[in-house]
């Protein structure tokens, strides 16, 4: 199976997002608005108190830009295009192309990924470095931090596309959408690290999946530890495999359920 | 076309959509069950930080759930009554505007016009926890808080999507500017001040969407009550003329299409 198409559909979907780059620029900063929000509500909170849960005020501001960067650029509103997609009957006509959905489907939350990472990226670490100033970040560690986002986006984007298929049996995926992005803000700790929660929550969502997908990368930002590092590795390839079999199920059950009329 | 024909092309359009979503029960059953649950994820988030940290900024878990319990509802409203707010941008970038420009009803009001089914779980569970929190005498308060939240949701929607008209694509941002406003919404709103809270306000009215409603539940204040009211009509008021300013550039998508 040759990768080139995968790879020219990332291509074009790159070259469209600079194409529109006043709509990046403004999704980068409605993410920066709303890092500024968090970080009225942790000050709040913080009242007094040096650290929370090991973290400094500092610690928590970079933890939640990172999270909510991984967050902003995953693309979860992939669920409801992939659902217009089979409910609108493209996923019909793509059955006639030389290019598989779901491969293709990837190419182009990677490439929104990549794209939205660095544009947001940039304007969030910017807010949270004036805001809180910086914090000690040992580059060395950054080959590792790079890996866990990669498994994160792919992880993340597994999960995408399987709740977008769902879309064979329901007739409107929004709230399936809905749902996962709550899953991702609270079991994921993308509003609060995990750490905040009591123990007999943090038993439950530390082993979901979508822990992997923000707090793993983003705890490991602002603390590093190998321990954890291969923790997150470990359980990111483990749910990334559960992930592409579930997939892989759904989508052969639901490619059968298609109907094609010509036209 | 006068109020009267409007109320009566309401009702043919709603009466419609009841009927589709009877037809499609599963789906509207299924949609209404998952922003229920959704919603629950939310309450329970809160509940674990109260838990954790007591109060933020004088707001206690109370103070949450009377947010909870406008915030879903106004948000469901407008998913139930305009739900093709968050696909304005989707629309004007694809030219698809052309089939509502050519018939005589109010433009804006036939775009918006589209139910989603899962506001009525985001309704459904708002209302539940009203009755919950609030005291008789609050309904009034509510009701009007309500509102003007959905009015102001509705409008900064309308605002951010009509940028279509202006600057081209702009759907991602646009769904970012209306995600954002629902999450900043979701916060307590006590801890803001200065500057950060006459922005929240002002600019982006985020304050009034729900955090405003919850502290004139709490504490009424005729001034703030005034400020509320006054300000959703307006702002709703500016970005129904920055809508149709914007329509003047559309340009039309040359797309035929039937429509059923």
């Amino acid at each position: 199976m040759s990768l080139a198409k995968y790879y020219e559909v990332a291509k074009i979907h790159i070259l469209e997002k600079i194409s529109y780059s006043w709509n990046q620029v403004f999704y980068g900063l409605i993410i920066g608005i709303v890092l500024f929000v968090f970080v009225h509500i942790w000050q709040a909170i913080y009242a007094g108190k040096l650290t929370i849960e090991g973290f400094s005020i500092a610690q928590m501001i970079w933890y939640l830009a990172l999270a909510e960067v991984i967050v902003f650029s995953a693309g979860g509103q992939g669920i409801e295009r992939i659902g217009e997609d089979v409910k609108s009957g493209i996923i019909a006509s793509s059955l006639t192309k030389p290019i598989n959905f779901v491969g293709k489907e990837f190419a182009v939350l990677l490439a929104n990924f990549i794209y939205t990472f660095l544009i947001s990226g940039f304007i969030a670490f910017a807010v949270a470095y004036f805001l809180v100033g910086p914090i000690p970040f040992h580059f060395a560690n950054l080959p590792m931090l790079l890996v866990m986002i990669a498994g994160a986006a792919v992880l993340n984007f597994t999960l995408v596309i399987f709740f977008g298929l769902f879309a064979f049996w329901f007739e409107d995926v929004s709230s399936i959408y809905f749902i996962y992005q709550k899953l991702i803000f609270i079991m994921g700790g993308m509003l609060v690290p995990i750490d905040v929660y009591p123990i007999w929550v943090q038993g439950i969502v530390k082993y979901l999946p979508f822990s992997f997908i923000t707090y793993m990368p983003a705890k490991l930002f602002v603390h590093f530890e190998w321990s954890a590092f291969l923790t997150g590795m470990i359980g990111q390839l483990a749910w990334i495999l559960v992930g592409a079999m579930l997939l892989k199920v759904i989508y052969d059950k639901g490619i059968k359920r298609v109907n094609i009329n010509g036209g | 076309m006068g109020v009267k024909a409007h109320l009566s092309f309401l009702r043919a359009i709603y009466k419609l959509e009841i009927n589709t979503a009877m037809e499609y029960r599963f789906n509207f059953i299924s949609q209404t069950i998952g922003m229920f649950v959704n919603d629950i994820f939310w309450i329970f988030f809160w509940f674990l930080i109260f838990q954790k940290f007591g109060s933020i900024g004088n707001w206690g878990y109370h103070e949450m759930l009377l947010l909870y319990a406008v915030l879903p509802t106004s948000f469901g409203l407008v998913m139930i009554l305009f739900g093709n707010w968050a696909y304005l941008s989707k629309m004007i970038e694809e030219g698809n505007l052309d089939y509502y420009l050519t018939l005589p009803k109010n433009e804006l009001l036939h775009i918006l016009i589209k139910s989603r089914y899962s506001g009525m779980g985001d309704v459904l569970f708002g209302l539940g926890l009203a009755v919950f929190t609030l005291s008789l005498n609050q309904v009034p308060l509510f009701v009007v808080m309500v509102v003007s939240s959905g009015l102001i949701l509705l409008g900064w929607t309308l605002f951010t999507n009509s940028f279509s008209f202006y600057v081209g694509r702009f759907q991602d941002a646009a769904r970012a500017a209306r995600e954002a406003i629902i999450i900043v919404s979701g916060y307590p709103f006590s801890v803001y001040s200065g500057a950060t809270k006459f922005i929240l306000l002002f600019i982006i009215p985020a304050g009034f969407v729900a955090g405003v409603p919850v502290e004139l539940l709490t504490h009424f204040s005729m001034k703030w009550f005034l400020i509320t009211v006054g300000f959703s009509l307006a702002f709703f008021a500016f970005s129904v003329w920055f809508f149709y300013n914007g329509l003047k550039r559309y340009e039309s998508g040359n797309m035929l299409a039937m429509r059923g």
